[in-house]
């Protein structure tokens, strides 16, 4: 002890500065999480790639003129300043909502989408918020008149989809008409696919749009490519500290049983008893009820406004296995960025990273379920130290943000910031004198 | 001494070894099938999906009648698949699986059941996946 004492005081180094060595099963785990691969493409949206598409997205995306009172859209609850989230437990729109706000950062790897995955197609979960009383509380037809009668938003929808048929008479559109209500079933047919088509078309082009919002290259990604190669240098991007919960991350703390791949998610649904802070069993049937919405959602990927209907995708949600113990579980988030992201958990119950990770070492106020829980869930008993490591190599995950050409408003036709009115020069002697 | 059992045994896991490029090998639990099968991609990868190529032989023969079903679960976590997988019959005895996903690292036993003349005959893997 007292000869490793003298190295490390002549190298300078203090003893927790030790590097960590990774057994062969760890390093073959910590691999699996790096790098992140592209986005998988979506063939039931045509329009996924088409950057046209995605200015026209981006624009109705921070546009508030959809929502009921001008004044909420999508970025009010997917703020880019706050990693496209809201920053509070339970997010508020027209009115209070259930469920706390999910970061978008990487939002297209997702299979399902909401935290029930109620949806499963990025554009279809695009489609809710808009009638949705808790969030834009508007009508499909006002979205659509909207954009048929806004000459900026005109033109740049029929570039990309063609064609906009007249939404000029009241009688056949309703203002203020939304889905399930009978001025929506008195509409012909023909006027309310007319509708719906053009309504998933925006949703698409908000999917082209958000499929944009990556951030992935973060000190962890640098450190894991510095295992690949044996560089030594590279795997400095982790300190001793940040190594050290890594190395807990992949073993003793059994994280990745749930946050596993690049993205520190395996994109399902779990019950890990959070409290439920009503008390008693769970009110909210999360994925038990989304599978029931997406499986017979006309939005889902087997429906007609699918560009691929009969495709893998379809076949996979119609073939879901639904049990008992998917009331009240919920999807595992993303862990890339989720310094960023606090609260955490489908309400927000938990408001920063050492109140998640003090809940799983000792699993106090544990919900017990009358339903299916993890049974592998045990606390992990780990030290404060350990907690700290664990924490420090969360921290690690947090990646540049996308562009800042895609943190704001933009001109659909163009996807160019909007031009901002020009105060008119007054000269001073000082700036008159510069050419 | 080779008991009875294990020479019947190892000549089954013989037969069905010499008649198939699959790489994994069993029998059902009664003794009455072999069943052979293989991953696409192999190992089972952690939460990506992967097909299976199955054959199942009695006597050393591809089964002509009979069908299959393949599910997996994993028995500490009181859970299975998420996802119903697709069987489609490929000829006698042969059969390929879509949509198996494992969607978790761990202890997973896979199952194949045969069902042949009213009767489900079952054979099963336990698998790591990490």
């Amino acid at each position: 002890m007292l000869l490793l004492w003298c190295i490390t005081a002549l190298l300078g180094v203090a003893e927790e500065e030790l590097p960590v060595v990774f057994t062969p099963t760890e390093q073959r785990r910590i691999l699996q999480h790096s790098p992140v691969p592209e986005p998988p493409d979506d063939p039931t949206n045509a329009w996924d790639l088409d950057p046209d598409a995605a200015n026209l997205g981006q624009a109705l995306f921070y546009d508030a003129g959809f929502s009921r009172n001008g004044q909420i859209s999508c970025a009010s609850c997917h703020g880019p300043m706050i990693a496209w989230t809201d920053g509070v437990p339970i997010s508020t729109g027209m009115g209070p909502g259930k469920r706390h706000s999910q970061s978008l950062l990487n939002v297209a790897h997702n299979r399902w989408f909401f935290w029930d995955g109620r949806a499963d197609t990025l554009w279809s979960q695009a489609m809710h918020p808009v009638e949705d009383p808790a969030e834009f509380d508007g009508s499909r037809v006002d979205y659509v008149r909207r954009i048929h009668d806004d000459p900026a938003y005109r033109e740049a929808y029929e570039s990309v989809f063609g064609d906009l048929p007249s939404m000029a008479d009241t009688d056949r559109f309703p203002p203020g008409t939304r889905s399930g209500t009978p001025e929506w079933d008195a509409m012909t047919e023909a006027d309310r696919n007319h509708v719906d088509r053009v309504f998933v078309n925006c949703s698409k082009a908000i999917a082209a749009f958000e499929r944009e919002l990556r951030s992935v290259d973060s000190p962890f990604d640098r450190f894991v490519e510095g295992l690949r190669e044996g560089d030594r240098e590279k795997m400095t991007a982790l300190n001793s500290s940040e190594q050290r919960g890594l190395q807990l991350f992949v073993g003793e703390a059994g994280c990745r049983q749930c946050h596993s791949g690049p993205l520190f998610t395996d994109f399902e649904f779990h019950n890990i008893g959070i409290p439920t802070g009503h008390g008693g069993s769970p009110r909210d049937s999360g994925r038990f009820g989304g599978i029931e919405f997406v499986q017979s959602s006309p939005f889902s990927s087997h429906g007609v406004h699918s560009d691929e209907p009969n495709g893998r995708k379809a076949r996979r949600t119609g073939s879901i296995v639904k049990g008992q113990e998917h009331w009240g579980s919920f999807k595992t988030p993303s862990l890339r960025n989720v310094a960023r992201t606090a609260p955490y958990m489908h309400q927000g119950q938990f408001g920063d990273l050492a109140t998640v990770l003090r809940f799983y070492n000792t699993l106090e106020d544990m919900q017990i379920q009358d339903h299916h829980q993890e049974a592998v869930l045990k606390p992990l008993d780990l030290t404060d130290e350990q907690l700290k490591d664990l924490e420090a190599f969360l921290r690690s995950l947090n990646s540049p943000l996308p562009s800042r050409s895609l943190m704001g408003p933009v001109d659909p036709r163009t996807g160019t910031p909007p031009q901002r009115a020009k105060k008119p020069i007054q000269p001073t002697s000082e700036s008159g004198n510069k050419p | 001494m080779i008991s009875k059992t294990a020479a019947i045994l190892a000549a089954a896991m013989f037969l069905g070894g010499c008649c198939t490029s699959l790489d994994h090998q069993l029998q059902t639990n009664d003794r009455n099938y072999e069943v052979s099968w293989s991953s696409n991609p192999s190992p089972i990868p952690v939460n990506d999906f992967f097909t299976l190529e199955v054959e199942v032989r009695s006597d050393g023969e591809l089964l002509t009648e009979g069908e299959l079903t393949v599910d997996a679960a994993m028995p500490h976590h009181n859970h299975g698949m998420n996802h119903v997988p697709l069987i489609e019959r490929t000829g006698p005895g042969r059969w390929h699986v879509e949509d198996m996903l494992f969607h978790m690292p761990g202890y997973w036993e896979l199952y194949f059941d045969i069902q042949d003349q009213g009767v489900t005959h079952r054979a099963q893997e336990p698998l790591e996946v990490d």
